[in-house]
């Protein structure tokens, strides 16, 4: 069992999704991950942003969608989760007032 | 027999830039990684095995023969005559792209002599492990079961329960992701099976609030308790606790008690009391009396008209 401790790089990541480095390179380039390191050589990658990746990597494939396109709906899909879980957790503090 | 003309919403006579226009719309609102219905994802798998023969003309062509046929006529060889159309199963693959897993009907026309790729060990899986906050502060391993993808050498995926054990890591927090290495969906032949990663969902407690590893819950006290102040004992999520009310407290104050919290991987997060003044429910006239005498003696006055609390 192992935590999100471990860094992973590029190489790594390319291999686990079969993607080029130049389709990493434009997923970063996107912000849909933001690796830490300043040269892509020295690029580390958590577990949660190789998730990220795949997920982009579902929507680019299933939906046909560009890059620029995904990395907005990622943002928002995250938005959203957020707001549903305030929505749940407000409407559970209101039932207290009636 | 599937008909992937109703599954897409066209028409027979559709040509191909409407079936695309239908499944692109059909797909983009029930892709599940957007659409979090439970069967959100049912329902793409359908759309994407419509699209993927309706989409392809040798495909298209092929099927319309067998709609216009039977089913049965055309294809001598295969066996049954008939298609099975339940059991349909659909996966991400660890890969670039999406893998899918057709209806038996698909299977049984459309795929043969096709070479997919082949992944090389067992499926990645994700899944969310929703916690009550009392589970946090027990040391023993958290148990759970999940359905789990076993995919076959034909590429068949069939799934079976997989009970699995988990020591929580100490100051978990909600949100948090846990990789369980070798723990996802196995593949015939593979020695090795995919990972399985866990996010953590704090279950919404009906009375205690979470922001990271603080809590915070409302506290009801008579109006005397919080005139004089003294100590109440509170119930907390790991033990009886005793809280100082200061004197004079004003209703919707809020109170912390240090480290009484969830705990953090060095030590505790706070518990914040928010104070809820209450009136016992029977009031006797010999209180009424007292309670007179006492407005009698508070000299501070409230503006009035009353105005809105800021």
């Amino acid at each position: 069992m192992s935590f999100e401790v471990r860094a992973i790089t590029l190489e790594e990541v390319c291999r686990v999704v079969t993607l080029t480095r130049e389709q990493i390179l434009l997923i970063v380039e996107e912000g849909i991950v933001e690796p830490e390191g300043g040269r892509t050589t020295g690029w580390s990658f958590t577990e949660t942003q190789v998730l990220a990746i795949k997920k982009a990597c579902r929507l680019h494939h299933d939906l046909n969608l560009s890059w620029d396109a995904i990395a907005l709906i990622m943002d928002l899909l995250e938005e959203k989760a957020y707001l549903e879980r305030e929505v749940e957790r407000l409407t559970l503090k209101l039932r207290r007032f009636e | 027999m599937k008909d992937y003309y109703q599954v897409l919403g066209v028409d027979e006579s559709a040509d191909k830039k409407a079936i695309k226009a239908a499944y692109r719309k059909l797909a983009r609102k029930y892709h599940p990684d957007i659409n979090s219905e439970a069967d959100a994802e049912e329902k793409f798998k359908e759309v994407a095995e419509a699209y993927e023969v309706l989409g392809n003309k040798e495909k298209r062509a092929e099927y319309d023969q067998l709609r216009k046929h039977g089913a049965a006529g055309s294809h001598q060889g295969f066996g049954q005559g008939h298609a099975d159309q339940g059991g349909f199963r659909y996966h991400y693959e660890s890969g670039g792209g999406a893998e899918h897993d057709f209806s038996d009907f698909f299977e049984q026309f459309f795929s043969k002599g096709e070479s997919y790729h082949r992944p090389s060990k067992g499926q990645d899986i994700e899944a969310e492990l929703p916690l009550f906050l009392e589970d946090v502060f027990r040391d023993s391993p958290k148990q759970f079961t999940l359905n789990m993808p076993y995919r076959s050498q034909d590429g068949r995926v069939s799934q079976h329960p997989k009970t699995i054990q988990v020591r929580l890591p100490k100051g978990v927090a909600d949100g948090d992701r846990i990789r369980l290495k070798g723990q996802g969906g196995e593949l015939e032949g593979a020695s090795e099976r995919g990972d399985l990663y866990l996010t953590i969902r704090f279950a919404p407690h009906p009375n205690i609030d979470v922001k990271g590893h603080d809590l915070e819950m409302v506290v009801p006290v008579y109006p005397f308790e919080a005139a004089l102040g003294g100590k109440i004992s509170i119930e907390t999520l790991d033990g009886d606790v005793e809280l100082t009310l200061p004197e004079s407290t004003p209703s919707g104050k809020k109170l912390r008690l240090k480290e009484k919290g969830l705990p953090t991987r060095t030590g505790r997060g706070n518990l914040y009391v928010l104070i809820d003044v209450v009136m016992p429910k029977v009031l006797t006239a010999e209180q009424k009396r007292l309670w007179a005498e006492l407005a009698a003696t508070v000299k501070e006055r409230l503006e009035t008209p009353r105005r809105a609390a800021s």
